[in-house]
């Protein structure tokens, strides 16, 4: 994949601050153009799950249901 | 060394809007505006300050689609093999709403609800009880912004909401507009606000069109 992984620190840390943050946080993280970054989710310095912004979630069961309805 | 995307724009803007340091990256029809950076960008404070700041001059320079932060790349034939792969959508959503700009809506509520996420755990039918209380606080937001939308002179199909996006708010709503009509627009989001006993409202923008992009 050709995104850099990005490091994103604590949201807690974020939203604390005031509230105009809060408000750039929603706006700046989860709006705007995405073409192929991804999301390092890091908390107290430890990356802990890296996101990748283009993917869909799901669980696991809707996954094998996806697979079954496939085959 | 990364490239972080902080908006599109035609390719024949590039240059105009490429201010602040900012380099084009191009495709065929359209550009991206990218900072070149030395490491991966960590989303502080000052980076989300920086990137709002940025994106915003560059719409006040031409139309353009704001990035969302932390779109990088590691190099420019990796960004321009991106921008080529969505490049028809991409200039299709520049023509359509690269010149207009946002307004923000935030509606507070005058009074205090309950809180989304209750501090204790709560037993089955208090649970239930709490669900029935935040859906009736959704449906209520819902018939706020309906009601705004009314008042408003703007096109229904520009407007996006977000009902109880969390606590103290009854809603978060978004307005794509012209920019000759921003300054109507924030007198009637205004006057909706004093009128309303339920809720507060706070103006923000003209913003890029952060929530009409795909």
């Amino acid at each position: 994949m050709a995104g850099v992984p990005l490091r994103i620190v604590a949201v807690s840390e974020l939203v604390t601050t005031e509230v105009a943050l809060v408000d750039l946080v929603d706006r700046l993280l989860e709006r705007g153009v995405v073409l192929a970054g991804g999301a390092m989710i890091s908390v107290a310095g430890v990356e802990l799950i890296e996101l990748r912004l283009n993917i869909v979630l799901a669980s696991a069961d809707a996954l094998e249901r996806a697979r079954e309805r496939a085959r | 060394m990364t490239l972080l995307v902080r908006a599109i724009v035609r390719a024949a803007d590039a240059e105009r809007a490429a201010a602040d340091g900012l380099v084009p990256v191009r495709a065929d029809r359209i550009a991206a505006l990218v900072s070149r950076r030395a490491s991966t960008p960590t989303a502080t404070e000052e980076e989300l300050r920086a990137h709002d700041a940025i994106t915003r001059s560059v719409h006040d320079a031409a139309p353009s689609l704001p990035s969302r932060f932390g779109d990088a790349f590691v190099d420019e034939d990796a960004l321009a093999a991106a921008l080529r792969a969505r490049e028809a959508t991409l200039a299709a959503e520049l023509d359509r709403i690269g010149e207009r700009v946002e307004l923000t809506v935030t509606l507070r509520w005058r009074q205090q609800q309950p809180p989304h996420e209750p501090a204790t755990p709560l037993s089955g039918r208090a649970f239930l009880e709490s669900r029935a209380v935040r859906e009736r606080e959704r449906q209520r937001a819902e018939q706020i912004v309906a009601r705004l939308v009314e008042h408003l002179t703007c096109e229904r199909a520009f407007v996006r909401s977000r009902p109880c996006p969390r606590d103290g708010l009854a809603a978060i709503v978004a307005i794509l507009s012209t920019r000759d009509a921003v300054a109507a627009l924030r007198e009637d989001i205004a006057s909706f606000g004093e009128r309303s006993s339920e809720v507060v409202a706070e103006i923000h923008g003209p913003l890029p069109p952060f929530s009409f992009v795909s």
